[in-house]
C-alpha cells in the first residue's frame, strides 16, 4: 500500500494548482493516486511523502511536475470536449456579449481558439455561434484559429474527422453541420466557413501583439506545458488580446487565477467564467 | 530594437495595454536604466494587469538593481506588492544571498519574516547563517517563518534546536509550527522529546493532537498503533488519525492493525466525508477475512459517491479469495462509472 493520505492529496492538489493552475477535486483522489504511483515507480521511490517533498523542494526546474502532467492531462482532442465549460459559454457568456454589442449597435464578434490542434475546438465553436446566434450570418463573425504546428493546421482546414472526434457531438449539431463521408465525417462548408486557421507561436510576443479585439479567447490544455514565466506572458497577452466585457476560458481545470489576478472570476449558473471588465 | 526611453514615457500611457507593452518591452530591453521607471511606476499603478506586466518585466532585467528595489517594497504597506516581491526575489535564485543576508540585519520584524519567505527557495549556504539567527530571533513571527520553511526543507541539521522548542510554556503557534516541522523533517527522536518534555502525551492540549498524530504518522512505529487508536476514539480527530495509519501503513506495508479498531474505522467510513471515508475504507483491507468487515466493504458498493465505490473495491481486492470476488460480481453488475470498473478489472492500474 503507497496511499496517499487525505493530508499529502490536499498538499498534492495544492502544488499542482500552484504550479500549473489545475484544479483537483476530492473525488479526483484515486486518479492522481494512480499517476503519482506510476511516477513512483519511475523514481524508485516507496513513500509518497518523498514523492510529495522532490515535488515541492527538490525540483527547481519543474521537470517532475512536467512528467506528472503529462500523466495527469490528456492529449486527446474531440468536438464538444469539456461540455459544461461550452454551456457557459452559450448559455451565459455569449449571449451577455451579443446582448451588450446589439445595445452598442455593434454588428462585429470574433473569437480566438489558441492553441487549436486539429480544428475541432474552432469548428464546434462555430456550431454553438450557428445554433445559439443564427443571427451570426448577417454578423461579421470570426473564429480565429491559431497553432504552432503546421501539419495540425493543415490537418484542421480539411476539416475531416473520425467518428471519434464527433463522438460528443450532440446527434441534431451532427445532422445539422456535419456530413457523413464513408468512415469520417465533413463539416459543411457554411460552418467551416466561420473559421480562420492561422500560424501562431503564443510565445512570440510581437505577434502575439496583432491579435487584438477578441470578445472570446478559448485556450483549453495548453498553458500547461508551458513554464511558469511564459504562461504569466502569455496570459498577459490574452488580457490584452479581449475586449472589455470579454472573456477567457482555459480548461475546466485550470485556473486563471492563480496564472494572472487582473481577471474577474464570475459565477454563471454554477459555472466559473473568467472576464475582463 | 528598443527605444527605452519611449517604453519609458509609455508607462504613464491613459490606455492599459501600451503601459503592459510598454512594461514589457523594457523587461525585454534588459536594459538597467528601466529599473528604476518600473518600480516608481508600481505603487501609482491601477491595474493589477500592468502591476503584473511591471514585476514580469523586473524579473528579466539581468541587475542586481532589481534585488535592491524587490527588497525595497517588503516594507510596502500594499500587500499585493510585498508577495510580488517575495516571488521576485524568490525567482532570482542564490545571487540574492548577500541581499538577503544585510536585509535581515538591517530590517524591521516585518521584513525579516519574508527575508525567511525569500531564503525558502535558496540553496545558498549563507541561508544557514539566516536559519540560525531567524530561530533565535525576539519576533515569535519570524521564528515560526524559520520553523515552517525548515520542516518544509526537511533540514535536519535544525532539528534538535526544534525540538528543545516544544515545551508546555511555548507559545501555541510556535509549538503547532514546530510538530508539524519535526514531522516533516522525520525523525523518530523527536516523537521521544515530544512525550519526555510534555511528560505523556495524554498531556498535550487538544489543539495540538492533529499534529501530533501526524508526527506519529511520519515518524513512529508499529508499536505506537495504539496511541493512534486512543486519539481516533475521541471520534473529533478522524481525518489526523486516519493520515497518521495511512502513513504509518506506507512506512510498515506488513503492519497489522487491531482488532479493536475495525468497528471505528467502520463508523469513520460512515460519518467522513468521501475523501476521508475512502481512507477508513482502505485502512479495513486489513480484516476483510472478518465477514462483518467485508459484509461493511460490499454494503458501501452502492454509495452513490464513486470515491467510496473505488475504495471499497480496492480493499475487497486486496484481500482476494473467490466468495470476495463472486460477490463483487453480483454487486456491481449495475455498476456503469468506467473509473469503478476499471478499478475492478485492473485492480491496482487503470
Amino acid at each position: 500500500m503507497r496511499e496517499l493520505s487525505g493530508e499529502q492529496f490536499d498538499k498534492l492538489v495544492q502544488q499542482i494548482y500552484l504550479r500549473l493552475g489545475l484544479h483537483f477535486e476530492d473525488k479526483k483522489n484515486y486518479f492522481l493516486q494512480k499517476r503519482v504511483e506510476r511516477r513512483m515507480d519511475v523514481l524508485g521511490l516507496n513513500n509518497p511523502q518523498d514523492y510529495l517533498f522532490l515535488l515541492c523542494f527538490a525540483d527547481p526546474n519543474g521537470q517532475e511536475m512536467q512528467a506528472l502532467a503529462n500523466l495527469i492531462t490528456t492529449n486527446e482532442t474531440y468536438m464538444f470536449r469539456e461540455y459544461e465549460q461550452l454551456e457557459a459559454f452559450a448559455n451565459c457568456c455569449l449571449p451577455e456579449v451579443l446582448s451588450a454589442k446589439q445595445t452598442r449597435g455593434e454588428q462585429k464578434l470574433r473569437i480566438w481558439s489558441a492553441g487549436c490542434s486539429s480544428g475541432e475546438e474552432p469548428y464546434t465553436l462555430a456550431m454553438i455561434l450557428q445554433e445559439v446566434f443564427p443571427q451570426s450570418q448577417y454578423w461579421d463573425c470570426e473564429i480565429v484559429a491559431t497553432d504552432i504546428d503546421e501539419n495540425m493546421l493543415a490537418h484542421a482546414v480539411r476539416a475531416r474527422y473520425w467518428a471519434r472526434s464527433v463522438r460528443e457531438v450532440p446527434a441534431e449539431y451532427v445532422e445539422k453541420y456535419l456530413v457523413k463521408d464513408g468512415d469520417s465525417y465533413i463539416v459543411r462548408e457554411k460552418t467551416a466557413a466561420l473559421v480562420r486557421f492561422q500560424h501562431l507561436n503564443l510565445h512570440d510576443r510581437l505577434a502575439m501583439r496583432a491579435m487584438r479585439n477578441f470578445d472570446f479567447i478559448f485556450c483549453r490544455n495548453v498553458l500547461i506545458y508551458f513554464d511558469d514565466r511564459s504562461r504569466k506572458a502569455a496570459v498577459d497577452h490574452f488580457y490584452n488580446s479581449l475586449n472589455r466585457g470579454g472573456y477567457i476560458f482555459l480548461g475546466h481545470s485550470e485556473s486563471v487565477g492563480r496564472i494572472s489576478s487582473a481577471f474577474n472570476l464570475k459565477r454563471m449558473e454554477g459555472h466559473l467564467v473568467y472576464g475582463k471588465d | 530594437m528598443i527605444e527605452l526611453q519611449d517604453c519609458i514615457r509609455r508607462l504613464e500611457s491613459g490606455d492599459e495595454s501600451d503601459r503592459i507593452y510598454a512594461a514589457e518591452d523594457i523587461g525585454f530591453a534588459n536594459d538597467p536604466a528601466g529599473i528604476a521607471p518600473l518600480l516608481a511606476r508600481l505603487p501609482a499603478e491601477p491595474s493589477r494587469a500592468v502591476r503584473e506586466a511591471i514585476f514580469a518585466a523586473l524579473i528579466q532585467i539581468e541587475d542586481d538593481g532589481v534585488i535592491e528595489g524587490a527588497l525595497g517594497l517588503l516594507d510596502s504597506e500594499d500587500s499585493f506588492l510585498r508577495n510580488q516581491a517575495v516571488e521576485l526575489l524568490q525567482a532570482m535564485g542564490d545571487r540574492t544571498a548577500p541581499y538577503l543576508v544585510r536585509a535581515f540585519s538591517e530590517g524591521a520584524p516585518d521584513r525579516r519574516k519574508f527575508v525567511i519567505d525569500v531564503v525558502s527557495r535558496l540553496a545558498d549556504p549563507s541561508s544557514v547563517d539566516l536559519y540560525r539567527r531567524a530561530l533565535a530571533d525576539p519576533d515569535l513571527n519570524v521564528v515560526i517563518t524559520a520553523i515552517e520553511s525548515l520542516g518544509n526543507m526537511r533540514q535536519a541539521e535544525f532539528r534538535q534546536q526544534i525540538e528543545t522548542m516544544v515545551k508546555p510554556d511555548s507559545h501555541p503557534m510556535l509549538l503547532g509550527a514546530s510538530i508539524e516541522a519535526l514531522a516533516q523533517i522525520g525523525d523518530r527522536n523527536s516523537l521521544d522529546a515530544v512525550r519526555r518534555n510534555f511528560g505523556g502525551t495524554q498531556r498535550l492540549p487538544g489543539y495540538l493532537r492533529p499534529s501530533y498524530l501526524k508526527l506519529v504518522g511520519a515518524t513512529g512505529c508499529p508499536a505506537d498503533v495504539g496511541e493512534i487508536e486512543f486519539f481516533a476514539r475521541a471520534g473529533t480527530l478522524d481525518a489526523a488519525a486516519l493520515n497518521a495509519l495511512t502513513s504509518l501503513r506506507n512506512r510498515f506495508p506488513d503492519l497489522a492493525l487491531p482488532a479493536s479498531l475495525a468497528r471505528p474505522l467502520q463508523e469513520m467510513g460512515l460519518r467522513n466525508p468521501p475523501q476521508l471515508a475512502y481512507q477508513a475504507l482502505r485502512l479495513l483491507s486489513s480484516w476483510t477475512g472478518d465477514p462483518e468487515v467485508s459484509e461493511f466493504l460490499l454494503s458501501r458498493l452502492h454509495d452513490p459517491d464513486k470515491v467510496i465505490r473505488i475504495g471499497a473495491i480496492q480493499a475487497l481486492c486486496e484481500a482476494g479469495g473467490e466468495n470476495v470476488q463472486t460477490s463483487l460480481a453480483s454487486r456491481l453488475s449495475g455498476e456503469t462509472d468506467p473509473e469503478v470498473l476499471q478499478v475492478w478489472g485492473g485492480k491496482s492500474r487503470p
